[in-house]
């Protein structure tokens, strides 16, 4: 039971981590809030027992795979089924009489990791008879989590455990009718997945790309920094329709952002805004 | 950042039965209350809690659940939300993190207390209070560690003591209060600079440590009462035990400098607690007094000597008796702690030592970067010759090898060069000749070898005579210089001590350099010798530091030799330059073994 010590990393060395992953892999994250990414390099160095950080540098210079790992170990991807529950009532109740009157629905959800909220956001359309006349784009910086997101493939557990979750976001059937369970594994139906296109997307880096009537983007812009929020909050205003809705997550805000003047609110609590006209 | 000097935190942590210590504090935090407040606990995130409300009807400043980048101020309660662990930047701007769970909790204490720590060192209080989990210990000894002052609510007047116990053991907190005695010291706190206050009350608490701390252990109320009375004022912290077993619990946790200890006790009887308290590490060099109505008994006093004590006194005892064995026991004792903290200090400095170290090695890693970026990049190469390879392994991070390829009109003229020494001043010379060679490429157009090195010799002359130096640089470099005519089809070198190998289908051969390198003692008009070569296609050509050749290793511990590059190279000739370079690579990690490295080196193999 002999315990390496890893690598305590300070400033310098996230300095260098950042420096070396935007020349070789071009993804800048040098306006991502600095504890959270300071918290997810220190992570991976623990996880996996770097005691050497000269050599952990060298390492990454000669093997992009592993930039690649650690790219995808800094970019937080936790995320549930009908994660917070009240949020989903909140757009059973309040947003989907506005989105019925449209003739397609058009939605953008940055930041989707594993995609489980992208699927509660389709099987809430699917009850309210809306799923057929939607188009959901759903990105992510990071390749791996969208491959996943794209299967549909989730352990039980987590389900099974978040059955709770559908059921308080007034979901009116049983969160198993939208699924098949194969070898301990619960498996997204298909007709739910036929609305969605995963594509990368990086909101550091790539411009908007299509205009929508809803975006939503919860707990992504939590780990920018401030100038970043604004850029990504005035990338998202300009994909947005007229009465276009953007909703980000409950502790997130666009408060003190360029945009904050330009959008009315809709729900305070579950940071729902309209574009104003 | 001078007024961050100024501004302070104090931060809770806690579990089950942490809300009630809460209310029963904030009601005293008055409106002008100088510091920011943040409070972290486990929260169900089901149900929506609205214990904003709740404490806002209690407190006199504005209660806020924490939102992402929110700037702390003083004289406000933050309480992070359920669900998002909390951070905070060295600017005291908040950032919420929705990743793992840490110990089953989000938000986890020890992860917001591990950041505070660091940001806000000695201003910052840390409080951790009752709790079902050890969630928080880790971090509370973090804030202690980094300066700040640990504080855990006693479990005696915790409702779940586990979160606060899991400190104890953990380490020796600065303060272990109940509900009132932290409300006082919060306010008291407010009278100062949060630093000062810190400080002084950890610098207290170091000199109590200093005071002699004896343990009276005796079932007794009467005979503990009239020992205390004798040893009032002799300057000792007395701790009072009534039972063997409470003994051994209070002297895991505290190195007394001794234990008076009573033999005759109802369940564990003081032989039995000496024998348990010399079994184990931690204990097993606190002296021991007996203090007895057997102390006449011979035979009870021998079994006492022999179960670890160190007298046997008998009862009642004589109070300058008692006082003068005490002097005794603490002179053991204070000896046996300076052995131990001698022993800590060094481990201390070792580790010290260790972070100088790894500062230097952040340095050089940066210097590595920059002369690397000298160096041309493989697609470069790549691009000139189709087939090559470039072994560049200097001793240190850094080192006085270099190389590099240029492209001029029809001609490719390539360079291999080794200055004197390695490490930082083989560095600093590699990327002053680099400098030189370039400019007098690029700059005076010269691109025969041989008169590249007489010019360098001039440079160099220049590059180290100057008004304010009357320092004369002896040392220098070896270089070897080719230029390849790709229309003539012709091979130009000439060495300044470096020789280099010149191969084809059927002969193999090392061409001898001129034999001065380049340095403030060669004549500027020394001839070097100019070589001259017709080359074929697949002619190959091997330039290379004398660090192969001179690398030590092998089974009677030799030096590499020239001879041994020149087989090693002919017998492989069939080989792609790629898989040479891995022979090589090979060669030389198996020549070193466990030797350590002689020197820089590089070995570059081109295919023309």
């Amino acid at each position: 039971m002999t315990q390496i010590a890893t690598f305590q990393i300070g400033a310098s060395e996230v300095d260098e981590l950042i420096m070396l992953i935007n020349d070789y892999s071009g993804y800048d994250f040098s306006d991502y809030s600095m504890p959270s990414l300071h918290r997810r390099f220190q992570r991976y160095i623990d996880l996996n027992k770097i005691s050497d950080f000269k050599q952990l540098l060298q390492d990454l210079m000669n093997d992009s795979s592993m930039i690649n790992n650690l790219i995808e170990e800094i970019t937080v991807n936790v995320t549930e089924i009908f994660r917070d529950p009240t949020f989903f009532a909140t757009i059973r109740s309040e947003l989907v009489p506005t989105l019925n009157k449209l003739p397609l629905i058009k939605i953008w959800h940055a930041g989707c990791a594993t995609g489980e909220e992208v699927y509660s956001m389709a099987i809430l359309l699917k009850e309210h008879n809306l799923l057929n006349k939607s188009i959901i784009y759903a990105t992510d910086i990071n390749q791996s989590v969208l491959d996943t997101a794209r299967l549909g493939k989730y352990s039980i557990e987590s389900f099974q455990e978040n059955e709770i979750n559908y059921r308080d976001s007034e979901g009116t059937n049983k969160l198993s009718d939208y699924y098949s369970v194969s070898n301990g594994e619960i498996l997204i139906n298909e007709d739910l997945k036929s609305n969605i296109i995963f594509s990368t997307h990086n909101l550091v880096s790539d411009s908007a790309f299509n205009h929508f009537d809803l975006i939503i983007c919860r707990n992504v812009l939590i780990y920018f920094n401030k100038v970043l929020q604004d850029n990504v909050l005035q990338m998202f205003y300009n994909s947005l329709n007229e009465n276009g809705i953007l909703a980000i997550g409950s502790k997130e805000t666009i408060m003190f952002s360029p945009i904050e003047n330009r959008m009315q609110t809709l729900n305070a609590k579950w940071k729902i805004w309209k574009k104003k006209v | 950042m001078e007024d961050m000097e100024k501004e302070g935190v104090i931060i809770f942590g806690g579990s089950a039965g942490s809300i009630e210590v809460i209310m029963n504090i904030f009601p005293f935090i008055p409106k002008d209350y100088p510091f920011a407040i943040v409070v972290v606990l486990h929260r169900k995130n089901t149900a929506e809690h609205h214990l904003e409300d709740v404490l806002s009807r209690k407190a006199k400043v504005p209660v806020i659940e924490l939102q992402d980048k929110m700037q702390l101020k003083p004289a406000h309660i933050y309480i992070a939300p359920g669900d998002y662990h909390l951070l905070i930047d060295n600017d005291g701007l908040c950032s919420l993190d929705y990743s793992e769970k840490v110990n089953y909790s989000r938000p986890s204490i020890d992860v917001t207390f591990e950041v505070f720590a660091k940001v806000y060192g000695n201003r910052c209080i840390g409080i951790l209070l009752s709790g079902a989990n050890s969630d928080g210990a880790t971090g509370l000894k973090k804030i202690h560690d980094c300066g700040g002052l640990s504080i855990v609510q006693s479990p005696d007047s915790a409702s779940v003591a586990t979160m606060p116990m899991a400190a104890i053991n953990l380490f020796n907190p600065n303060v272990i209060a109940d509900i009132p005695k932290i409300a006082g010291m919060l306010l008291e706190a407010s009278k100062h600079h949060l630093s000062n206050y810190v400080n002084d009350i950890k610098n207290e608490k170091e000199l109590n440590n200093n005071l002699p701390t004896i343990l009276i252990v005796d079932d007794l109320e009467d005979n503990i009462f009239s020992l205390t009375a004798v040893l009032k004022f002799e300057g000792y912290i007395i701790h009072k035990a009534n039972s063997g077993a409470l003994a051994i619990e209070m002297a895991l946790k505290l190195q007394y400098d001794c234990i008076v200890l009573d033999v005759q006790m109802p369940e564990m009887d003081g032989f039995e607690v000496a024998k348990t308290l010399g079994e184990n590490e931690f204990t097993k060099n606190i002296p021991i007094i007996f203090l007895s109505a057997l102390g006449s008994d011979k035979e009870k006093v021998i079994q006492g000597i022999d179960s670890g004590a160190i007298d046997f006194l008998a009862k009642p005892v004589d109070p300058q008796l008692i006082k003068a064995k005490l002097k005794l026991c603490i002179k053991l004792s204070s000896k046996y702690k300076t052995n131990k903290k001698v022993i800590s200090k060094i481990t201390e400095e070792h580790s010290s030592l260790k972070e100088v170290n790894s500062d230097f090695s952040a340095s050089l890693r940066y210097a590595q970067n920059i002369q690397q970026a000298i160096l041309p990049k493989a697609e470069v190469i790549n691009a000139l010759f189709k087939e090559n390879f470039v072994i560049f392994r200097p001793k240190e991070s850094i080192g006085g090898d270099f190389y590099f390829i240029k492209e001029v009109g029809d001609q490719l003229i390539f360079i291999c060069g080794d200055c004197t020494g390695h490490g930082v001043p083989g560095a600093m010379m590699s990327m002053i000749s680099a400098n030189i060679i370039h400019n007098i490429i690029d700059s005076k157009g010269i691109i025969k070898p041989n008169l590249i090195l007489n010019e360098m010799v001039s440079e160099f002359k220049k590059a180290f005579r100057n008004e304010f130096s009357n320092i004369t640089i002896q040392d220098g470099l070896e270089v070897a210089i080719c230029t390849y005519y790709k229309k003539e089809k012709k091979l130009e070198y000439a060495g300044a001590g470096r020789p280099i190998i010149i191969a084809n289908k059927n002969n193999l051969e090392k061409i001898k350099s001129s034999s001065y390198g380049i340095s403030g003692n060669v004549s500027e008009i020394y001839e070097f010798v100019l070589n001259e070569f017709p080359i074929e296609e697949g002619d190959r050509i091997y330039l290379y530091s004398d660090g192969i050749v001179d690398q030590f290793g092998g089974p009677s511990n030799k030096k590499f030799m020239t001879k041994r590059l020149l087989q090693l190279i002919s017998s492989n000739a069939h080989h792609t330059m790629i898989s040479q370079k891995e022979i090589i690579n090979n060669a030389i990690t198996d020549w070193k073994g466990n030797t350590e490295q002689t020197d820089d080196i590089l070995i570059i193999g081109l295919k023309l």
